[in-house]
């Protein structure tokens, strides 16, 4: 054979080309072999660059046709035939690629992958990144990593950390219809089967999730709309409750529930309140009187507050004594009396929800707090998301004070599922709610969140900034990608990566439990096989382990 | 000419630098084609350039208007031509031999005198044209350096199995060594267009 039968003599399949020029600061140029078209090329894929000892993991994040002449482009379309563009291809003119270094692996075989701090030698080897490579990189599933889906063109998983995952405040973007529900639903069954699936207490986790729209407890429909999916209870009967505060509804959609909510009006504080100002439309004055009211009241504020008889005398002295004026006091009534009208709202509640949930948790169960109808009512949802996740927030903190320090004796590693966040976390109101704190806090009292929001750029930048892992589908909004991508380094070309998204089933992963930001298609949810991931594989787990013991 | 067998000798260096040399031809119409490789004693490798058939006296062969439109008739019937006139050739070297080992570029000394050239078998060109560094040898060369570069690879080009590959090889190179002379390269490419 001949060397003009192999143009690169030394080449191997998977070779794209030689770094020529760059810098770690702005990513380096890599020359792209005459044997390579650039149409085979995409934004967004993985390469690897044998460099003198290390391997340099990167993306390609730019595609351009170059010419070694300015001229010579110029000066050829007489000829260009099959022939003379053969001819050029790669030697006058060439494709060029863009590509951003960010992992290094080292030399040896265990070594593990480490943020690139510098950048490969002129004429270092550039190559299609090969599964070995992204397995390397994103782990292979087992007891700390769950699959989210895989890398666009390729056959892998893709891995989240399971650890990583879970020991900080994560969330699901994209505008609506981009299957955001979707992939909360894969994430939150990947943590409860790799909870499960743990051996020791203090790495298991338990989900509380505040489910808007019936999504995720015992069906939810299929991505596209139509049909339906199996939901966590399904998939998990043992470790799933399901409790609902539309009884009705969940009778109606034939879900077994496992308990009633209802909420006493001696459990709602004036905090509660506060939060609801502006879905209740409340004036600052209003919420004061709340205060005002609980300080005398105590418990039964909201009570007395609703029967107090503003014209009767014993009114009047209330409001007096309290420096209230009336129409603070008819504006928070107003207020009031529609909270009073929900369904699972009740003058005194027997069952104290908030100690049923917990309880679950504590034994290890997951818990879906159904909305059912009220899933529409903002103020329902913003209401019960609160009032409940204050109290358990508060029991938590309890608890993890008291154990001091003794992991054993610590509560169970809870994360809080909630949709349509920038209602808690928007910068108005994000100080005063619990899921702000949450936030902020990290895992410091055995809590965080898993937020799902449309809007983004309402959640308060504070808090983004704490959010550890961010899944992101598309989002067109430009406020919106900002404030998702504030304070990535590789901002920019992630933004390129982020526009170009296809509307479904793809999400952009970066931050705390991925090495490096990573396009997936999601995995396949709503096949038998599908379901059989996540159940199977648990039980036969439990089942060995049984029989090795 | 394809009637040559193969290394059956062509000629006699009778000039010669480094960089090239003249050969005489043994017969007066034995000029190797253009581009042709050529080889001597060493061995030295050359491609053929240019040829001239000029009187040995130095004076101009006059014409001769005898109505006889058949070259080699017209020879016979005046067999003293051939003994007053001669045909020289000149070869630009592009490489050397050395053992086993093949140079694609100019041999420690200047081709001998005398020295036999032959003309390159059909093998020898395939190996000799695996390496294609010789073209740059041959660009830079004497005037017509195009129209030979040209002419050699068309010729190399059909001792490779596949002609196309080997001429999209030498494009490749060609545009390497022209990429700041576009029109040069255009019109080399148009001239060794499969």
């Amino acid at each position: 054979m001949s060397d003009h039968d192999k143009p690169e003599s030394q080449t191997t399949p998977d070779r794209l080309g030689l770094v020529v020029t760059g810098s770690l600061a702005s990513g380096l140029d890599v020359r792209l072999d005459s044997s390579r078209s650039v149409e085979d090329i995409a934004v967004g894929r993985y390469v690897t660059i044998q460099g003198q000892r290390s391997r340099f993991f990167s993306i390609i994040t730019d595609v351009e046709l170059r010419a070694v002449n300015r001229d010579i482009p110029w000066s050829l379309p007489e000829t260009a035939d099959d022939f003379a563009r053969e001819v050029m291809a790669g030697t006058a003119t060439f494709g060029s690629l863009h590509v951003v270094p960010y992992l290094k692996v080292g030399p040896t075989a265990d070594a593990q992958p480490e943020p690139a701090k510098t950048v490969p030698a002129h004429f270092a080897e550039v190559r299609e990144a090969s599964q070995e490579d992204v397995e390397r990189i994103f782990g292979q599933e087992d007891e700390s990593h769950f699959v989210i889906g895989s890398p666009l063109d390729m056959e892998v998983k893709v891995c989240l950390n399971y650890q990583r995952f879970a020991e900080r405040s994560n969330g699901v973007f994209g505008k609506s219809g981009t299957g955001k529900t979707f992939l909360a639903r894969i994430v939150l069954a990947s943590l409860i089967m790799k909870s499960n699936a743990q051996r020791e207490a203090e790495k298991r986790v338990v989900n509380l999730v505040f489910d808007m729209h019936n999504e995720y407890g015992w069906k939810g429909t299929r991505e596209g709309g139509s049909g339906e999916v199996k939901a966590l209870k399904q998939l998990f009967s043992a470790s799933v409750a399901i409790f609902t505060l539309d009884q009705e509804s969940s009778r109606r959609r034939q879900v077994a529930t496992d308990a009633v909510v209802e909420i006493g009006f001696d459990e709602v504080d004036p905090e509660d309140i506060e939060v609801l100002r502006e879905s209740l439309n409340l004036t600052e004055l209003a919420v004061d009187a709340a205060y005002t009211i609980e300080r005398r009241f105590g418990r039964r504020w909201m009570q007395q507050a609703l029967d107090l008889d503003v014209g009767s005398d014993e009114g009047r002295q209330v409001l007096h004594d309290g420096n209230v004026d009336d129409r603070s006091f008819r504006s928070l009534r107003r207020g009031l009396e529609r909270l009073a009208r929900l369904s699972f709202m009740r003058p005194h509640s027997e069952q104290n929800s908030v100690q049923t949930i917990l309880n679950y948790l504590q034994s290890g169960k997951n818990v879906v707090l159904e909305f059912g109808r009220h899933g529409d009512n903002i103020t329902a949802y913003v209401l019960v998301a609160n009032l409940l996740t204050r109290r358990i927030h508060e029991r938590y903190r309890q608890q993890k004070e008291a154990a001091m320090g003794d992991r054993a004796q610590e509560p169970i590693h809870l994360v809080i599922t909630i949709e349509e966040a920038h209602k808690f976390l928007n910068p108005q109101v994000t100080s005063q709610t619990i899921f702000g704190q949450i936030a902020r806090e990290m895992r410091k009292y055995n809590v965080t969140l898993l937020v799902i929001d449309q809007r983004p750029s309402g959640i308060d930048g504070e808090v983004m900034s704490q959010i550890g892992t961010k899944i992101t589908c598309l989002l067109d909004n430009e406020s919106d990608v900002d404030r998702v991508l504030e304070g990535v380094a590789e901002k920019r070309e992630l933004k390129g990566v982020l526009a170009r998204l296809e509307s479904r089933q793809q999400a952009l992963i970066f931050g705390h439990a991925v090495p490096m930001p990573v396009v997936v298609r999601t995995e396949e949810y709503g096949s038998e096989e599908s379901y059989g991931r996540f159940a199977e594989r648990p039980f036969r787990e439990r089942l060995e382990e049984i029989y090795s013991e | 000419m394809n009637k040559q067998k193969p290394s059956e000798i062509i000629g006699q260096v009778v000039a010669a630098d480094i960089a090239s040399f003249t050969a005489q031809t043994l017969e007066l119409e034995g000029t190797p084609p253009l581009g042709s490789l050529v080889q001597t004693d060493g061995p030295i490798y050359a491609v053929v350039c240019d040829a001239h058939t000029e009187s040995i006296e130095g004076r101009r062969p006059v014409a001769h208007l005898s109505g006889e439109t058949n070259l080699e008739s017209f020879l016979d019937s005046n067999p003293h031509l051939r003994h007053l006139l001669r045909t020289t050739f000149e070869a630009v070297v592009v490489g050397h031999g050395d053992g086993p080992a093949l140079h694609h570029y100019l041999p420690p000394s200047a081709t001998p005198i005398f020295a036999p050239v032959r003309l390159c078998p059909q093998e020898e060109v395939a190996r000799f044209s695996q390496s294609l560094d010789f073209l740059k040898l041959l660009l830079s060369a004497a005037a017509n350096s195009d129209e030979v570069a040209a002419a050699c690879l068309r010729l190399a080009s059909a001792a490779h199995p596949d002609r196309r590959a080997f001429l999209v090889a030498a494009g490749k190179e060609l545009a390497r060594l022209l990429a700041d002379e576009p029109h040069r390269l255009t019109a080399i490419l148009r001239r060794i267009r499969p």
